[in-house]
């Protein structure tokens, strides 16, 4: 859970103020991260939490509350971002009570090689994030083993399971000339004809300012770029697909 | 106050043409003058209020001037500048359908011989009702004069029973156009599909018929429209049973693409798949039907007062309150019930607990219930021997519809801001009982401040708690016992639903509320949330409204969703599950109003570069830059709130 602030939603009614005494402005609730009380009298939800500390039993009764929907329209229930394969234990007691509805699992693979393993049997799809591919960048930029990564993808490859390839076009971040050639590798040796690129988006924009995160310079690659990436693609008769979120 | 004031004049003996100079005004501000100037009153003088009408119609039919242009295929003509007088003291039938498989199977004749075999023996009423039919049977005459041409597209109907497709539309405009010219206002055209059925030829033949059909009932558009542009209450109800009319109407609506006749699909288990693809076409293309309408939900709902095989051939008058046409002489529209007047009274004064809150909110209800009941009933009905002709029980009884001659009198009331009003008992009980922070006696000086120095608790109002529209057992609760309230009160005398089109003009003539709503800000739109947030998604709002009581609330009770353009086009698939798993889950009607948030907000900028943009309001489709800008505000604020949220 992590507390935001929506500068353009404040009315400066300074209700979070009056509750908090560490606080002069809203803004300073950024200094009091665990100040998770402070937030509740903001009338207008300029201050609030993300995330939300929730019980499986509860996820259950959420998720099964759509369940017919699920089955008439060929749906079915994904989790995602943060990294579902560090709460593996949570997330596998939930998705054997939701089957046979269809399981999405999208992943960084940044895990222990034992919580994969948890969800080997009951996931239907695994949404692969692949973002950066040299080793020391990705410790770096990511926080995350490349190393680990790899065995994962090998764990889930052996078994089978349906995989989505997703490479969010950040530049200079993913999309740089290294990048791309290690992904394209990545994707020849693995015997992949699948990729979806993501248009990186506004929505995440928004939501990091309001995190206090300055997000670095970054840009979407231009429309030739991302057009010279497929055609290279095609060649290797690698699919793509174009995600604008 | 506009209510009030043709209520007095309805009461006053004034000159009956005070009142007509008064409607016109009504409906038309901008043109009154030109429009009153060119107008051709109807009067009669006569003193038995049958007989006047009677009269009525027979200066109709002498007196309207006949719109032929040669090469038309099918004929139908309404003199607009005719307007007959409606007497103080009286309510005129409309937003009813009549049964034209009557006319279709028997003809003029053949009702004719109906009403002769009984004059045998009586007499009175029944005189009357031959008297109308003679007048209808003369303008007949007229037409076949004015030209060989249009003598030979009449052919032989409406007198004899129809014998082909062909006839059988030419027969139904016919008598439709009459209706109109008569003065009867948002008249529906019933289940086309079942009662053409008997007549289909090929399909091709059939589609060409019937497109040349559904342009002939668009015309005269501004002429049929009630409140607002496109409101003509022209609705065919499709659907229920299906068959390749059914199929061939919603693909004659979808390649023509007008807003107006609009379409209601009646759904259930058996709905074919490509109907359902079809709808979703329509709706793709932006014209705001077909309205998904629930059998299985509606037909149950009805037998509180209908005959289970009159329930299962339901239509529904101008918007989406279900009736039996051609039996019941429902007036399903006849007044709105501002929720959250109540609650207001309710609080001045008020200490005690939550529950005696809502004790004394039921008090309250049921006074205004009261009043609103006194109003309409001290208005008497105007007989229409002209509908009557087409009411199969009127002929057998003897009786006009407005004296109870059909099979069913079960008027309807609509109710306006249940949303706000639960919403408003949501944050009165958390901020006043569970959380103990403002107290009851000091609400109802918050609210007549307007909010003005409780700036953060308005928004707190209206973004925290629980919210209508949640699939929170404690919303359902508390919503199904206001409907209970209704229930109870209204049990025996009228029938009720939970969509309404005054949310804009009861919103006007409204305090603020303890929703965080301003005053004079328009109420909730039918069924649907009052503010689509983030943490609100489609089938949220549809797990809800599936809990609701409609057995008790069936006279109308729609969700209204917005859905985005872009993302429509994607998902035919998902869009089709979604509406059919909310069906089959017990949600009574779904209007789906399909919209490019991009197009809408140049489009309010500068209405006139979108000439053939439509939106759905209340139960229409009309084209938005007809729309008075306030109704287009609130299309707009809505589509943008569902764009952000509604993935
Ligand atoms: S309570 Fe919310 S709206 Fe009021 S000052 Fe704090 S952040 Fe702004």
């Amino acid at each position: 859970m992590e507390i935001y602030f929506k500068k353009g939603d404040c009315i400066e009614c300074f209700e979070c103020v009056k509750r908090c005494n560490f606080l002069e402005k809203p803004e300073d609730i950024f200094r009091f991260p665990e100040h998770f009380e402070c937030v509740e009298p903001c009338p207008t939800g300029a201050l609030g939490i993300y995330g939300e500390k929730i019980t499986t039993k509860k996820l259950l009764e959420i998720l099964t509350k759509d369940i017919d929907y699920y089955n008439n329209t060929n749906g079915g229930v994904t989790f995602s971002g943060g990294e579902p394969l560090l709460q593996s234990k949570a997330v596998k007691k939930v998705i054997k009570k939701l089957k046979p509805i269809h399981i999405a699992i999208e992943t960084s693979l940044f895990a222990p090689e034992e919580n994969l393993k948890d969800l080997l049997k009951d996931t239907d799809l695994f949404i692969v994030d692949v973002k950066i591919l040299n080793h020391k960048i990705a410790q770096k930029t990511l926080q995350g083993n490349l190393k680990t990564f790899y065995k994962n993808f090998q764990t889930i490859k052996k078994e089978k399971i349906d995989t989505i390839i997703r490479f969010p076009a950040v530049k200079p971040y993913t999309f740089n000339k290294e990048n791309i050639k290690k992904l394209i590798n990545f994707l020849q040796e693995n015997n992949i004809h699948h990729i979806q690129i993501l248009e990186i988006h506004k929505l995440g924009l928004e939501k990091y300012k309001s995190l206090n995160l300055k997000m670095k310079n970054f840009k979407k690659p231009a429309k030739n770029e991302i057009k010279t990436l497929k055609s290279k693609l095609n060649e290797r008769s690698i699919k793509m697909d174009y995600l604008k979120i | 106050m506009k209510e009030s004031l043709i209520n007095l004049l309805g009461k006053t003996p004034f000159s009956p043409y005070l009142k007509a100079y008064y409607t016109i005004y009504q409906r038309d501000r901008s043109a009154f003058l030109q429009t009153a100037l060119r107008t051709k009153f109807i009067h009669s003088r006569k003193e038995n209020m049958i007989e006047r009408r009677v009269e009525q119609l027979e200066k109709v039919c002498k007196s309207a001037k006949i719109y032929f242009t040669p090469g038309e295929r099918f004929f139908y003509s309404i003199d607009t500048r005719l307007h007959v007088i409606e007497y103080p003291g009286y309510r005129r039938l409309g937003n009813l359908t009549v049964d034209y498989s009557m006319l279709l199977e028997k003809g003029l004749d053949g009702i004719e011989k109906i009403i002769d075999e009984k004059l045998k023996n009586k007499d009175g009423y029944l005189k009357c009702l031959k008297k109308s039919l003679e007048a209808v049977k003369f303008y007949r005459k007229r037409c076949i004069k004015e030209s060989k041409e249009l003598s030979s597209i009449l052919g032989k109907v409406p007198l004899e029973p129809a014998s082909s497709l062909e006839e059988a539309l030419q027969s139904i405009l016919f008598i439709n156009s009459l209706l109109w010219m008569y003065g009867h206002h948002l008249i529906g055209l019933g289940r086309l599909d079942k009662i053409l059925e008997p007549y289909y030829e090929d399909y091709d033949k059939s589609k060409e018929l019937i497109k040349e059909f559904i342009s002939s009932l668009s015309k005269y558009y501004k002429f049929k429209s009630n409140v607002l542009p496109g409101d003509t209450g022209q609705v065919i109800v499709l659907g229920g049973e299906y068959n390749e009319l059914t199929r061939i109407f919603l693909e004659a609506m979808m390649e023509l693409g007008l807003p107006d006749p609009k379409i209601v699909l009646r759904v259930n288990r058996n709905t074919p798949d490509d109907i359902w693809e079809l709808s979703y076409k329509c709706l793709k293309k932006g014209l705001g039907y077909p309205l998904f309408s629930n059998d299985e939900v509606i037909i149950k709902s009805l037998q509180e007062y209908y005959d289970k095989t009159d329930a299962q051939d339901y239509s529904t008058s101008a918007c989406w309150e279900p009736l039996i046409p051609g039996k019941s002489a429902d007036q399903n529209n006849l007044a709105n019930i501002n929720l959250l007047k109540p609650l207001e009274h309710a609080l001045n004064g008020f200490s005690g607990s939550f529950e005696e809150l809502l004790e004394a909110y039921q008090e309250s209800l049921n006074k205004y219930i009261d009043e609103t009941i006194d109003a309409i009933e001290s208005l008497k009905v105007e007989p229409s021997p002209l509908l009557s002709l087409f009411f199969p029980d009127s002929l057998e009884n003897a009786k006009d519809i407005a004296h109870g001659g059909a099979r069913y009198n079960i008027n309807g009331m609509l109710t306006v801001g249940m949303g706000n009003l639960i919403n408003s008992l949501l944050n009165i009980k958390r901020l006043c009982y569970d959380k103990k922070r403002i107290k009851t006696q000091e609400i109802l000086n918050i609210l007549k401040d307007n909010f003005k120095s409780y700036k953060s608790l308005r928004f707190e109002l209206e973004n925290k708690n629980l919210k209508y529209g949640m699939d929170e057992p404690e919303v359902i609760k508390l919503t199904n016992k206001i409907i209970s309230m209704l229930h109870e009160k209204l049990r025996g005398k009228y029938k009720f639903g939970l969509s309404s089109p005054s949310y804009l003009t009861e919103g006007e003539s409204t305090g603020a509320s303890f929703d965080g709503r301003l005053a004079r800000e328009p109420l909730g739109v039918n069924i649907s949330p009052i503010k689509f947030t983030a943490n609100m998604s489609y089938t949220e709002i549809f797990n809800f409204a599936s809990e609701l009581n409609y057995s008790k609330a069936y006279n109308g009770g729609v969700v209204d969703i917005i859905i985005e353009k872009s993302l429509m086009d994607h998902i035919p698939q998902k869009f089709i599950g979604l509406i059919k798993t909310a069906i089959m889950k017990g949600v009574m009607q779904i209007q789906v109003n399909v919209l490019d948030p991009n197009v809408l907000l140049k489009a309010l900028k500068n209405p006139e570069l979108f000439p053939d943009l439509i939106v759905r309001v209340w139960g229409f489709s009309t084209y938005f830059k007809d729309l008075p800008r306030e109704y287009r505000e609130i299309i707009v604020k809505r589509a943008l709130e569902y764009s952000k949220y509604g993935d």
